[in-house]
Parts: structure tokens; C-alpha cells; sequence
């Protein structure tokens, strides 16, 4: 076990290399210098002062040596300076993780709260009116589009019906709220975009919950199951659901980049000061420091939460687990 | 004597794709005390869902149109799901065709065991580990403790297979109904799943329906035969009765197919 895991770390090394060349390379493609900003914004910037701004950057180098310097930077964790404003590129990270991490978690539980039991009921009646229904609005849900529900919810919850905050994750006394005064706020800001971004998954998911119960349920195993005489629902809650989960353990591990990935489309309808939202400045920006940080982040996230799924689906089925 | 199971006028329907199929049309079928009766017929004849009925652990699609099932007094097929559940496992027990499919694979054997004992017979988890133990011993099985904690996937077919028998008389079943318990074994195993079986019930005195198409196994371990053929039974008697005097013209050309490759 030791052995494998070291040997699936070790891996993550050269991916994470080519993973920050390609995109090192690809950013510096893109037309457009960092410097540009500074430039634009004062026009009466002199070349000799876009030349010094450049050293400054250390982007007059070779690409291979600037590439060289940073990852040298890199694995001290030094991500550098962020090119529009001069602030740390970790502490811009930092400040905005939380709320990222807050929603993602919250929706992640969501989905799993609702979509094991809704998957596992349609499975169960499947061919009655409860099941076509369910099979009707799963579809529905999945298939609109996440910005669109956002936008009908507020139009709902937050214009006509006045019941929610509209945007924003606090209000502009929120400085002044009691402690739990601030925890409502924030729970009140919260609704919305928790429900709406798991929504969507919920609806994948149970279908994906509801298929795994049927083919748990049609397997041999259950007839053994039910020959035992164990009631219904130890047949189905001990015999069928422990194997239809088993998937699961996979979908966990590859939702692990995207609990800090956060959304563009999602964070800017909500004005969600997140992740996602952060990026796409930096992107729009050209602030390669603060672009090539969210790489690396999301980069040792999808590996790591790959071989998580992996050792954890291990640990979950026997049939992996006993296998050299 | 009284019989200990008789199955009167059974028909069992299945619904696909719309239409409706009846498999078993009307079987009648009677097992005696400590009786080993072999239930023989080609794929599809309708032995196993004749079985399944008894305790009505049919497929989803599958239902019960019309007859009895006589089991100590009672029809089994009137009694609600509750007191069908305490007759199943407890005083009628099975036994399936490959028990590496038939084991749940994320429980251990041991586990799948107990279950069945802490079910029936009311015993704590400690308990009924224990008495799992001693039944792996009563199915000769030799280190009991590295079975027990094994998964299906880590044991051969024939232990599984033992394992299964070991589950299935955990409660000391009346009636133990084998669905072709050795077709997916090879036949040195299967020698010694047949002979493991019969010593068995000549020690427990259980009955025995035993479900095959195969004649052989039929000719070893039958006191009766009935051989089954699309959906209702041909024909039906003492062991040596079927393979001297076969009467209808099905069982005999069953017996001539054995005959001629000489495995009778």
C-alpha cells in the first residue's frame, strides 16, 4: 500500500511538470503582453519605461529560462506578485478560497443528501407514476441550463417574492450583525447559489444513483438475499445499495477540483467574490502569475482527488482491495 | 405418509416486452419427508422459476396465476410477505447455480453467514460467528477462520459453494431446493458438492429438490424423479422406475442423448 502510494505521488511530478510547460507556453502565445495593462492605462508610458517594466517582470528572458525561474519560485511556493495590482498571488488565493470552498462543500452535500435517495427511490419504483415523474424532472433539471435556473430563481425567490438577498454573499450592514446575526446573513445569501449549483448534479446523479439500484437489484445476489428471508428492505438497503454506492466513490474523488475550482458563469450571476471569479479577471488581464498559481492548483487537485477515488474505491470493494 | 411439500396445479406467468408468457402450466409436484427428489429437464422447461415460486422469490416480471404450494399444513402461496419471510431460510433453504454470483461480493463469507442466524434464530453478532464457524466445519471445510473472513471473489467456486451449503442449513431447513448447485463446477468438484450434499442430508434428514438437467447426477442421488418439459411435468416416479420404463417419449429421448455419449 505504502509502495503504490508513493509510487502514484511520485507520478503527479512529471504531469505536474508538463501540465505547467504546455500552459506556461499556451498563456505566453496568447496575444497581449501582462505589461499591456500598465500601458494602456497611461498613455503617456514611454518605450524605455515598457523595456524596464519587462526586466522588472523578468519577462525579457528567454520563455525556457522564465519557465526555469518559476518553477524554481514555484516549489519555494512562491507564486509571485500579481501583475495588476502587486499583491501576493497566494494571499489573492486565500482571501477568496473560503467562500469558494463554503459553497462547494455546502452544494456537494446537497448532492449527495438528495441524489442517493431520490436515485435509489426511482430505481425502486421505477415503472409506477412516482418513477416517470422523477425520470421527467431529472431530465428537465439536468438539461437547463445552470445560469438560466439562477436567473428565473432570482427573478422568484429574490424580485417578486422578496424572500432572499439578491446577490453578494453579505449584506452592507453586515459589519454590524451580532455573530449569529452574520451567520444568518450569510445562510440567507447562500441559499441560492447552494441550491442552484447542486441542483444540476443532483439530477445527474440520481439518474446515475437510480441505474447502479437496478442492476444491484437484478444481480444473483438478491435472489440469495431474498431466499435468507431477509426483509425488503435489508435486501435492498444492505445487499443492493452497498454495491450501487460503490461507483459513487469515484464521483466524490473527481468532485475534488471542482470544490476549488469554482464557476465563472455561477460566481458573476450571484456576484460571488470566489475562485472562479478571480480567474477570469486574471485571465482577461493577462496576469500570468496569478493564471499559472490557479494551474498548478487545479492541476494537483484533479490528481490528487484521482488517486483519492482510487485508494478509497479500494478501500470500499474487496475485489480491488484483495488484488496485487 | 404425509407429504411434506406438494405443489398443486402451479402456473407462473412472465410479462415481456407487453406480452405475456405463461412457463410453468400447471405443475404438480410432491416431496416426502427425507426424500431426495431431482427435478430434471432442458433449459428453459421451467424447473428454476418452479422452484423460485415455492417461496415466491420470483423475478420482478415474473407472477403466480394460479395454484397451492402445501408446506406443513399451510399454503405458502396465501401466506402474507411476513410470515413467508420467516419460512424462507428458516425451514426452506436454497442453493443456487454458480455461488460466486449468488454471494454478495462486498460481504465476507462469515458475514453472509451469521446474517441468516442472527436473522432466524434471534443470536447476538458474536454468537452467530461462531456457530458460522462450526457450520463451515459441518461442509468440510479445514481453516474455517481465513474462509470465513474471505470475500467470494477470494475463494474458488467450489468453496463459494460450500460456503453457500454451510449458509443454506445455518437454520436447519426442512426442505433445501438446489438450483443446479454444481452446473457452473468442474466435475471432480462436482463429485464431491453431490457427495458432501447427500451425506449431509442423510445426517441432517432434510428433503431434498434437486434441480438439473443433468440425467446423471439424476440416476446418483434421486429416490424420485420428475422430469420436466416446456412448462409442465411429463412425467414423474421412483428412480429406478424413470430409467428402466421411461413412459413418455421426451424422458426417453433424454435418456437415449446420455446413453449415447455413455454417461449413464
Amino acid at each position: 500500500m505504502i509502495t503504490y502510494l508513493a509510487k502514484r505521488l511520485i507520478a503527479i511530478i512529471p504531469l505536474l511538470l508538463g501540465i505547467t510547460l504546455i500552459s506556461f507556453f499556451v498563456i505566453r502565445m496568447a496575444p497581449g503582453k501582462p505589461v499591456m495593462l500598465q500601458q494602456s492605462l497611461n498613455p503617456k508610458i514611454s518605450l524605455e519605461e515598457i523595456k524596464r517594466l519587462e526586466k522588472l517582470e523578468g519577462m525579457d528572458k528567454p520563455l525556457l529560462v522564465q519557465y526555469k525561474n518559476w518553477l524554481w519560485n514555484m516549489l519555494r511556493f512562491n507564486f509571485g506578485r500579481s501583475i495588476s495590482d502587486g499583491r501576493l498571488v497566494v494571499d489573492k488565493i486565500m482571501e477568496r478560497l473560503s467562500v469558494t470552498l463554503t459553497i462547494n462543500i455546502l452544494s456537494l452535500l446537497f448532492l449527495f443528501l438528495f441524489a442517493i435517495p431520490i436515485g435509489v427511490k426511482a430505481a425502486l419504483k421505477a415503472n409506477t407514476a412516482f418513477g416517470h415523474i422523477t425520470t421527467f424532472l431529472t431530465f428537465l433539471f439536468f438539461a437547463a441550463p445552470t445560469f438560466w435556473l439562477a436567473l428565473l430563481a432570482m427573478q422568484l425567490f429574490c424580485i417578486q417574492l422578496k424572500w432572499l438577498p439578491i446577490s453578494g454573499i453579505t449584506s452592507l450592514d453586515f459589519e454590524y450583525l451580532s455573530w449569529w446575526g452574520k451567520l444568518a446573513d450569510l445562510s440567507r445569501h447562500l441559499v441560492l447559489p447552494v441550491i442552484v449549483s447542486s441542483i444540476g448534479g443532483i439530477a445527474g446523479l440520481s439518474r446515475y444513483m437510480r441505474s447502479g439500484m437496478l442492476e444491484a437489484l437484478s444481480q444473483p445476489y438478491i435472489y440469495t438475499a431474498r431466499s435468507k428471508g431477509l426483509s425488503e428492505k435489508l435486501v435492498v438497503y444492505k445487499h443492493a445499495l452497498r454495491n450501487a454506492l460503490l461507483p459513487l466513490v469515484t464521483i466524490v474523488g473527481l468532485s475534488i477540483p471542482g470544490l476549488l475550482g469554482g464557476s465563472i458563469i455561477f460566481e458573476s450571476i450571484f456576484s460571488i467574490p470566489g475562485i472562479g471569479k478571480l480567474f477570469y479577471e486574471a485571465a482577461m488581464m493577462r496576469d500570468i502569475n496569478l493564471i499559472m498559481a490557479e494551474v498548478v492548483l487545479v492541476a494537483i487537485l484533479t490528481m490528487l482527488g484521482n488517486l483519492i477515488a482510487d485508494i478509497s474505491y479500494a478501500y470500499v470493494d474487496p475485489r480491488i482491495r484483495y488484488k496485487k | 405418509m404425509q407429504n411434506l411439500l406438494s405443489i398443486n396445479n402451479l402456473r407462473v406467468g412472465f410479462s415481456l416486452g407487453g406480452k405475456s408468457i405463461e412457463a410453468v402450466k400447471g405443475v404438480n409436484l410432491k416431496i416426502g419427508h427425507n426424500e431426495a427428489m431431482v427435478l430434471a429437464g432442458e433449459s428453459g422447461s421451467g424447473k428454476s422459476i418452479t422452484s423460485f415460486a415455492i417461496t415466491k422469490i420470483l423475478p420482478a416480471n415474473a407472477r403466480i396465476i394460479a395454484g397451492e404450494v402445501y408446506f406443513g399444513g399451510e399454503d405458502l402461496l396465501k401466506l402474507d410477505e411476513k410470515a413467508l419471510a420467516d419460512v424462507r431460510g428458516s425451514s426452506i433453504a436454497y442453493i443456487f447455480q454458480e455461488p460466486s454470483s449468488f454471494l454478495n461480493p462486498v460481504y465476507t463469507i462469515g458475514s453472509q453467514i451469521s446474517e441468516v442466524i442472527m436473522l432466524h434464530q434471534r443470536k447476538s453478532r458474536e454468537e452467530a460467528g461462531l456457530a458460522a464457524l462450526e457450520l463451515l466445519q459441518q461442509v468440510k471445510i479445514n481453516d474455517t477462520q481465513r474462509v470465513s473472513e474471505s470475500y467470494p471473489h477470494q475463494l474458488s467456486g467450489g468453496m463459494n459453494q460450500r460456503a453457500f451449503i454451510a449458509m443454506s442449513l445455518a437454520c436447519k431447513p426442512k426442505l433445501l431446493i438446489a438450483d443446479e448447485p454444481t452446473t457452473s463446477l468442474d466435475v471432480t468438484i462436482e463429485a464431491e458438492i453431490l457427495q458432501l450434499l447427500m451425506q449431509l442430508k442423510r445426517q441432517l434428514g432434510f428433503s431434498l429438490l434437486f434441480i438439473t438437467h443433468n440425467l446423471s447426477i439424476a440416476k446418483r442421488i434421486a429416490d424420485r424423479v420428475s422430469i420436466m418439459y416446456q412448462g409442465k411435468i411429463v412425467e414423474e416416479g421412483s428412480c429406478a422406475e424413470i430409467f428402466s420404463s421411461p413412459k413418455h417419449f421426451h424422458t426417453r429421448e433424454l435418456i437415449q442423448a446420455y446413453e449415447k455419449i455413455g454417461k449413464l
